[in-house]
């Protein structure tokens, strides 16, 4: 089985690339190498939707893709899944692609599954990583059960193969520009075509408050241990002390720890790689883990001496995390 | 107003540290785990218990899944839904998020339910992929919304605030709709006594493979176009040097890793620039 195209939706954000973009571009180059090695010729485009794309759609064609897809109309100024999957449809349907990538972001999490029903074909959500296996196959490896492991999926007959990746689960590396990028308009009159029973009204843009977690150098996660809604004010205390931010896996948010999802950590919230990251009553399911295992040093706390997070550990102490965060903001706040 | 909730019974989140891989047959022990209302499916239910409330109708809940989940079903009518719809046959097992959002809309046709409404949680606490909701409303061909933080209705249109990464986004959709709710959207209510003696006035109604007009094809593990491979233990070891002593002496060796990391802490910078 060859692969020969892959399509890569290249997500706005203030009307540049999405970051994201990058790490899937990165991921799909490294698919073109072995592709290559084996004989074979893969060529990468990307899709870009959204209006006033004269300065987006110059840093895409720059990005190391082979060909850009371009489609520059009001009707996509905000983003309306009506009108973003008509064009999809028209670019796979031209391109033909064995692989279309969707970061999983907000809208790329509505998108991939649509267009899978769209084309009829598999959709493998939130990849850690994508392999080309000996038989030519390609295996998309997605965090399982919320628990231990990771799994393989194929899609096997139907095409394009369609995957979504979370921001910061890849990483980006810099491409040299394609000099002989060709940059294809798609004609606005596809949208015309689109019955939609959705109007898009506004954006409202929020202040982040604090620093962001995916940017934070430091980063205190509190987990299921911690459930203690006491000590909120001692983790939020330290992350201040640290110019870090406080992540919470799913069970600390389900216990009632954080109001919202905004800083969950793992497959189905944020990314995170923190120079230093403190784990405390984190047990480490692998969607956790999925989202901060490349931080530069992992240290954990847990009452638990068999938590999974120790394992992923560079330092670990079994002891009560929520005393040992209290401890360790009456140790910085005295040594100032 | 009618409005539909899909639910999908979980394994209780709170026990995801007990499931382990079987290291022979490398399948999935999950023995002994309860399981729950997946956690967002009941932020789905609580807006539809809210609508009905303000607006009347009845609120009619459809999931898929063995039969031994009906508590699940029960918790659901006990919350204050109406009627429960349970899909199952052993020919829908193993199906993916295609072929189970299809076997979903097929039962939804089936039940002859006028909905106004259809809402879903944002994401299975297990799969998590967020698949489903998106993919039900695309079979059924109604207008889809995923990641909602608000539902407002008014002249037969609601008024929905959709979750950006910075922000949000305000539609305004044409009914019936398929909506998917996250988890800091409201706080779900819990069954009251009065919801469990209501119980014996409602019903769970069973639908199998041959009650429903669906593609043999489309349907559990073959009609699924993603197929599932080997499961794999990830080799993310690092060296987990232990730090001994009580909790004072573990927050000193913690603090002093700190330092050594480089990062900058409070009042460094400041001092840096004076």
């Amino acid at each position: 089985m060859q692969l020969n195209n892959i399509l890569i939706f290249a997500e706005l954000k203030d009307q540049k690339i999405n970051p994201v973009f990058y790490e899937l571009l990165t991921k799909a180059k490294e698919l073109a190498e072995i592709s290559c090695a084996k004989g074979g010729c893969l060529k990468i485009s990307g899709l870009l939707l959204g209006s006033g794309l004269d300065a987006a759609g110059n840093e895409l064609k720059a990005s190391g893709v082979d060909e850009v897809f371009l489609l520059d109309d009001e009707r996509l100024a905000i983003y309306h899944i009506d009108y973003y999957c008509a064009a999809i449809s028209h670019a796979v349907s031209k391109l033909d692609p064995d692989v279309v990538f969707f970061g999983a972001t907000s809208i790329g999490e509505e998108l991939a599954p649509t267009m899978g029903v769209r084309l009829k074909t598999g959709v493998a959500a939130h990849c850690m990583d994508i392999k080309i296996k000996e038989d030519g196959k390609l295996a998309q490896l997605v965090p399982a059960f919320g628990g231990k492991v990771v799994g393989e999926i194929f899609t096997p007959s139907t095409r394009p193969q369609i995957i979504s990746v979370k921001p910061g689960i890849l990483s980006a590396a810099a491409q040299q520009t394609n000099p002989e990028c060709r940059v294809i308009p798609i004609d606005q009159k596809i949208l015309d075509g689109v019955a939609s029973d959705i109007e898009a009204l506004s954006v409202t843009t929020e202040q982040s408050r604090g620093i962001s977690i995916d940017k934070a150098q430091f980063v205190v996660c509190a987990g299921y241990g911690i459930s203690d809604v006491d000590s909120k004010e001692d983790l939020d205390q330290l992350a201040k002390l640290l110019n870090g931010a406080v992540g919470y896996t799913r069970p600390a948010i389900d216990a009632g720890l954080a109001k919202n999802e905004d800083n969950l950590i793992g497959t189905s919230g944020k990314s995170v790689r923190p120079k230093v990251y403190l784990g405390v009553g984190v047990s480490g399911s692998t969607h956790h883990i999925c989202g901060m295992k490349d931080s530069d040093l992992i240290i954990s706390v847990n009452t638990d001496p068999n938590a999974d997070l120790f394992q992923v550990s560079d330092y670990k102490a079994v002891g009560d995390g929520a005393a040992v965060i209290k401890e360790l903001v009456k140790i910085m706040s005295e040594s100032e | 107003m009618n409005i539909v909730v899909f639910v999908k019974p979980v394994p209780d989140p709170a026990y995801y540290h007990k499931i382990s891989v079987d290291p022979v047959k490398k399948t999935l022990m999950r023995d002994g785990i309860p399981a729950v209302i997946n956690p967002t499916d009941q932020n789905a239910l609580e807006y539809a218990l809210n609508m009905k409330e303000q607006y009347g109708g009845n609120v009619i809940v459809i999931s898929m899944a063995p039969l031994f989940s009906q508590g699940v079903l029960k918790k659901c009518l006990a919350m204050g839904a109406d009627k429960a719809y349970l899909i199952s046959d052993k020919a829908f097992g193993g199906a993916d998020t295609f072929s189970t959002s299809y076997t979903l809309s097929k039962a939804m046709e089936k039940t002859g339910v006028k909905a106004d409404l259809l809402l879903c949680g944002n994401e299975s606490a297990d799969g998590a992929t967020s698949h489903v909701p998106s993919q039900i409303g695309e079979w059924l061909g109604c207008p889809h919304i995923a990641n909602v933080s608000s539902i407002e209705i008014a002249d037969g249109k609601a008024l929905v605030s959709k979750k950006m990464e910075s922000g949000s986004i305000t539609y305004k959709v044409k009914l019936p709709a398929l909506f998917a709710v996250g988890r800091d959207s409201n706080s779900p209510r819990l069954a009251t006594a009065y919801g469990i003696v209501m119980l014996r006035d409602k019903k769970i109604e069973i639908l199998t493979k041959d009650d429903l007009d669906v593609d043999g094809s489309m349907i559990g593990l073959e009609g699924s176009p993603t197929q599932a491979g080997e499961l794999i233990t990830l080799n993310m070891k690092r060296s987990s040097k232990e730090i001994t002593g009580d909790e004072k002496e573990i927050a000193q060796e913690i603090y002093s890793l700190i330092k050594k990391s480089g990062i900058c802490i409070q009042g460094g910078m400041e001092n840096a620039i004076k």
